[in-house]
């Protein structure tokens, strides 16, 4: 305990006052951005991207570690008070969260919310802080085909289970893939698919693409839905009543946080489900079960707690692997490839302060959402009044000038409004799109690492990857995510 | 439960029609054949050519004739979807009753584009009250008025929090040396 006393101590010296300042401000809007239905952390980190690039790289973590965890959180306002989830994570919260608020117990339902996702951030951050680095070390020895099979497994497992079909979800990532061969070949020099215009020699910009996809073509969808105000005119505030559940509902505090934190580091499975089951556990274990659904605290400390552990999950395999797990840490770790910081195991013996400096954050993050979402949930709630029509008016200013600002070149915002299409046309027609942006950050680490493997492999590439046996486990691995939806349909059809 | 792509829409978690998944095929398979093609035009040299043919051109060529292999296939589970569907009862004709939301995207988005061809030569000052204002009016049925005072807000705070937050000069157009 003195150690990790110590430790902290140490990690928290690393971190400055602008490294914090940012920490908050990403807090603050992250959890506007929760609130806000329709938007979500996705989106508040994406748009946050762009303004990073004037940042040092533990400042413009520590903008989009504050997105993650405050965006991740917000949700849960917006679940209690207008019973529909603020983000899809918060899915689980409005199971009972929503009952309190109709029997008036709006306050002590987001008092406890907020406890949850308070806990489940600190033990979610204990665990990235201790698990990292021990993966990393074993990381290490990877060579190129480990870390090529690695990627492979990243990207197959996003998108054969996330969202839609698998073969969609692979063309998905495959077009993502492609994207990111767009410019100078890394090995060579020669130029591809670059339109013979020298301003595509870099390659696309990362955040035209990401925020077209993600940002344009989900204001069009939402211009495209029936327009709708919300109304939340209750009084919300903080009910200290709820604190005493840290001790009598300790355990449900801890099984939900370990629930989502061990979801978490699984590529692709991430918040919603990591809820879901932390909240069907709380309900199995209970001696009530006939209470959840109605209004049952243990519901929204399991939903809330589990969902913030696993934002601490999911940062693990990013940094120990350099392989995201779920779009919006895929989105991060651009973020830091923008400031030449490259994840994974490597980054733990070259860039130690950048790495401390994540840890520190994502702990003091965690550690000022309680303060902060108790202190400023009347502003929080008033948030919710503000028209749909201004609110995507402003996140369409933001993205223009968010991606115009990067380079200051128009090319980019046309990049932007095509990827904006794309983003659309993709949703329309029922393909992921956290496989493409996956691809996109996962590219060139794919192609380098299987083109130095068939290098080192002269001509034999199979032989070579069968004579490394922790490359063909993690290959073995990619067939098994493949083939777990064709399972999973034989595996229902049985039952 | 499925982890959705972004914000709290549903993200399409209801199968699309297979001729959406056709098109969907078609536009993969093309897309997959173009690129495929366009590797042949990168000028890699012999010396150049490691790696078992996994090299300049050779990787982008095997992701490219990946994407016609899996754009096959789901042409080929549209083509199935089609077969039992016909089988079954004819579907009844999708009414989501969007046509009006579709309208409203198509115009917002024009506007957009247009907003992106006029910043640089009118001015980041004189286009974005224009084009916000529009946009009010069209997505939130706003008022002229109350659609001009918002958008000339709008504009206002952009411009403060780029030029006095972050230090960016916007395009100043045709109010060049004399936007603050």
């Amino acid at each position: 305990m003195a150690e990790l006393g110590a430790l902290l101590a140490e990690l928290g010296g690393l971190v400055g006052l602008a490294q914090v300042g940012a920490l908050l401000i990403g807090l603050v809007l992250g959890i506007i951005v929760g609130v806000l239905p329709g938007l979500g952390p996705l989106l508040g980190v994406t748009l946050a991207i762009p303004f990073t690039f004037h940042m040092d790289p533990v400042s413009s973590i520590a903008l989009l570690i504050g997105f993650y965890q405050g965006g991740s959180y917000g949700g849960a306002v917006t679940a209690t008070v207008l019973g529909i989830p603020g983000t899809p994570i918060a899915a689980a919260t409005l199971l009972d969260a929503h009952p309190m608020a109709l029997a008036g117990r709006s306050s002590e339902a987001v008092t406890l919310a907020t406890l949850a996702s308070w806990i489940g951030g600190l033990i979610g951050g204990t665990v990235l802080l201790f698990t990292a680095p021990a993966l990393a070390k074993i990381a290490v020895r990877f060579g190129p085909a480990e870390t090529f099979a690695l990627a492979a497994l990243g990207l197959t497992a996003i998108a054969s289970l996330s969202q839609g079909s698998t073969l969609k979800g692979l063309l998905s990532g495959l077009f993502g893939l492609m994207c990111a061969t767009i410019g100078t070949d890394p090995f060579t020099g020669i130029a591809r698919f670059n339109f013979d215009r020298t301003e595509f020699s870099g390659g696309l910009t990362f955040v035209a693409l990401l925020v077209g996809l993600f940002a344009i073509s989900e204001v069009l969808m939402q211009i495209e839905r029936t327009m709708r105000g919300w109304q939340a005119s209750e009084r919300i505030g903080v009910a200290f009543s709820m604190f005493r559940t840290l001790v009598s509902r300790f355990f449900g505090y801890l099984r939900a946080s370990l629930v989502g934190v061990g979801i978490g580091i699984i590529p692709a499975v991430g918040g919603v489900t990591s809820a879901f089951l932390a909240y069907k556990l709380a309900r199995d274990f209970s001696k009530e079960p006939e209470r959840f659904g109605k209004g049952a605290p243990e519901g929204v400390i399991a939903s809330e707690a589990a969902n913030s552990a696993t934002t601490g999950g999911a940062l693990i395999p990013m940094l120990a692997l350099g392989i995201p797990g779920d779009p919006i840490v895929a989105v991060m770790m651009g973020g830091l490839l923008i400031h030449g910081v490259t994840p994974g195991p490597m980054l733990f013996f070259t860039n130690l302060e950048v790495l401390n400096g994540i840890f520190a954050t994502f702990l003091i993050g965690a550690m000022l959402l309680l303060p902060l979402g108790l202190a400023l949930l009347p502003l929080f709630v008033r948030v919710l009044r503000v028209p749909l029509d201004y609110m995507l008016a402003g996140v369409l200013l933001l993205a223009i000038f968010g991606t115009f600002a990067v380079q200051r070149q128009t090319l980019d915002l046309w990049i932007m409004w095509l990827f904006g299409v794309v983003g659309y046309a993709m949703r329309k027609a029922g393909f992921p799109l956290a496989p493409l942006v996956i691809g996109f950050v996962l590219g060139p680490i794919v192609e380098v690492s299987l083109r130095r493997a068939a290098t080192l492999a002269s001509s034999d590439l199979a032989g070579y990857f069968l004579g490394r046996p922790i490359a063909l486990g993690i290959l073995v691995l990619v067939l098994l995510a493949l083939a777990f939806p064709l399972l999973r349909v034989l595996w229902q059809r049985r039952a | 439960m499925r982890e959705p792509g972004t914000g709290t829409q549903p993200d399409r978690e209801r199968e699309t029609g297979w001729r959406t998944d056709l098109a969907a095929s078609l536009v993969s398979m093309g897309l997959g054949a173009w690129l495929f093609r366009e590797t042949f035009s990168f000028s890699v040299t012999a010396s150049e050519r490691v790696g078992g043919g996994i090299d300049a051109a050779g990787y982008p060529r095997l992701l490219a004739g990946l994407t016609v292999l899996l754009g096959l296939a789901l042409a080929g589970r549209a083509l199935w979807r089609w077969r039992t569907a016909r089988a079954a009862a004819p579907p009844a004709a999708e009414a989501d009753g969007r046509g009006g939301g579709r309208l409203r995207a198509a115009l917002s988005f024009a506007v957009l584009l247009l907003y992106t061809v006029l910043l640089e030569p009118l001015g980041f000052l004189l286009a974005t009250p224009l084009a916000v204002g529009v946009l009010l009016r069209i997505t939130g049925g706003r008022g002229a008025v109350h659609a001009a005072i918002a958008a000339v807000a709008f504009t206002a705070a952009i411009f403060v929090f780029f030029r006095y937050g972050v230090n960016i000069v916007l395009p100043e157009g045709l109010l060049r040396g004399i936007s603050p």
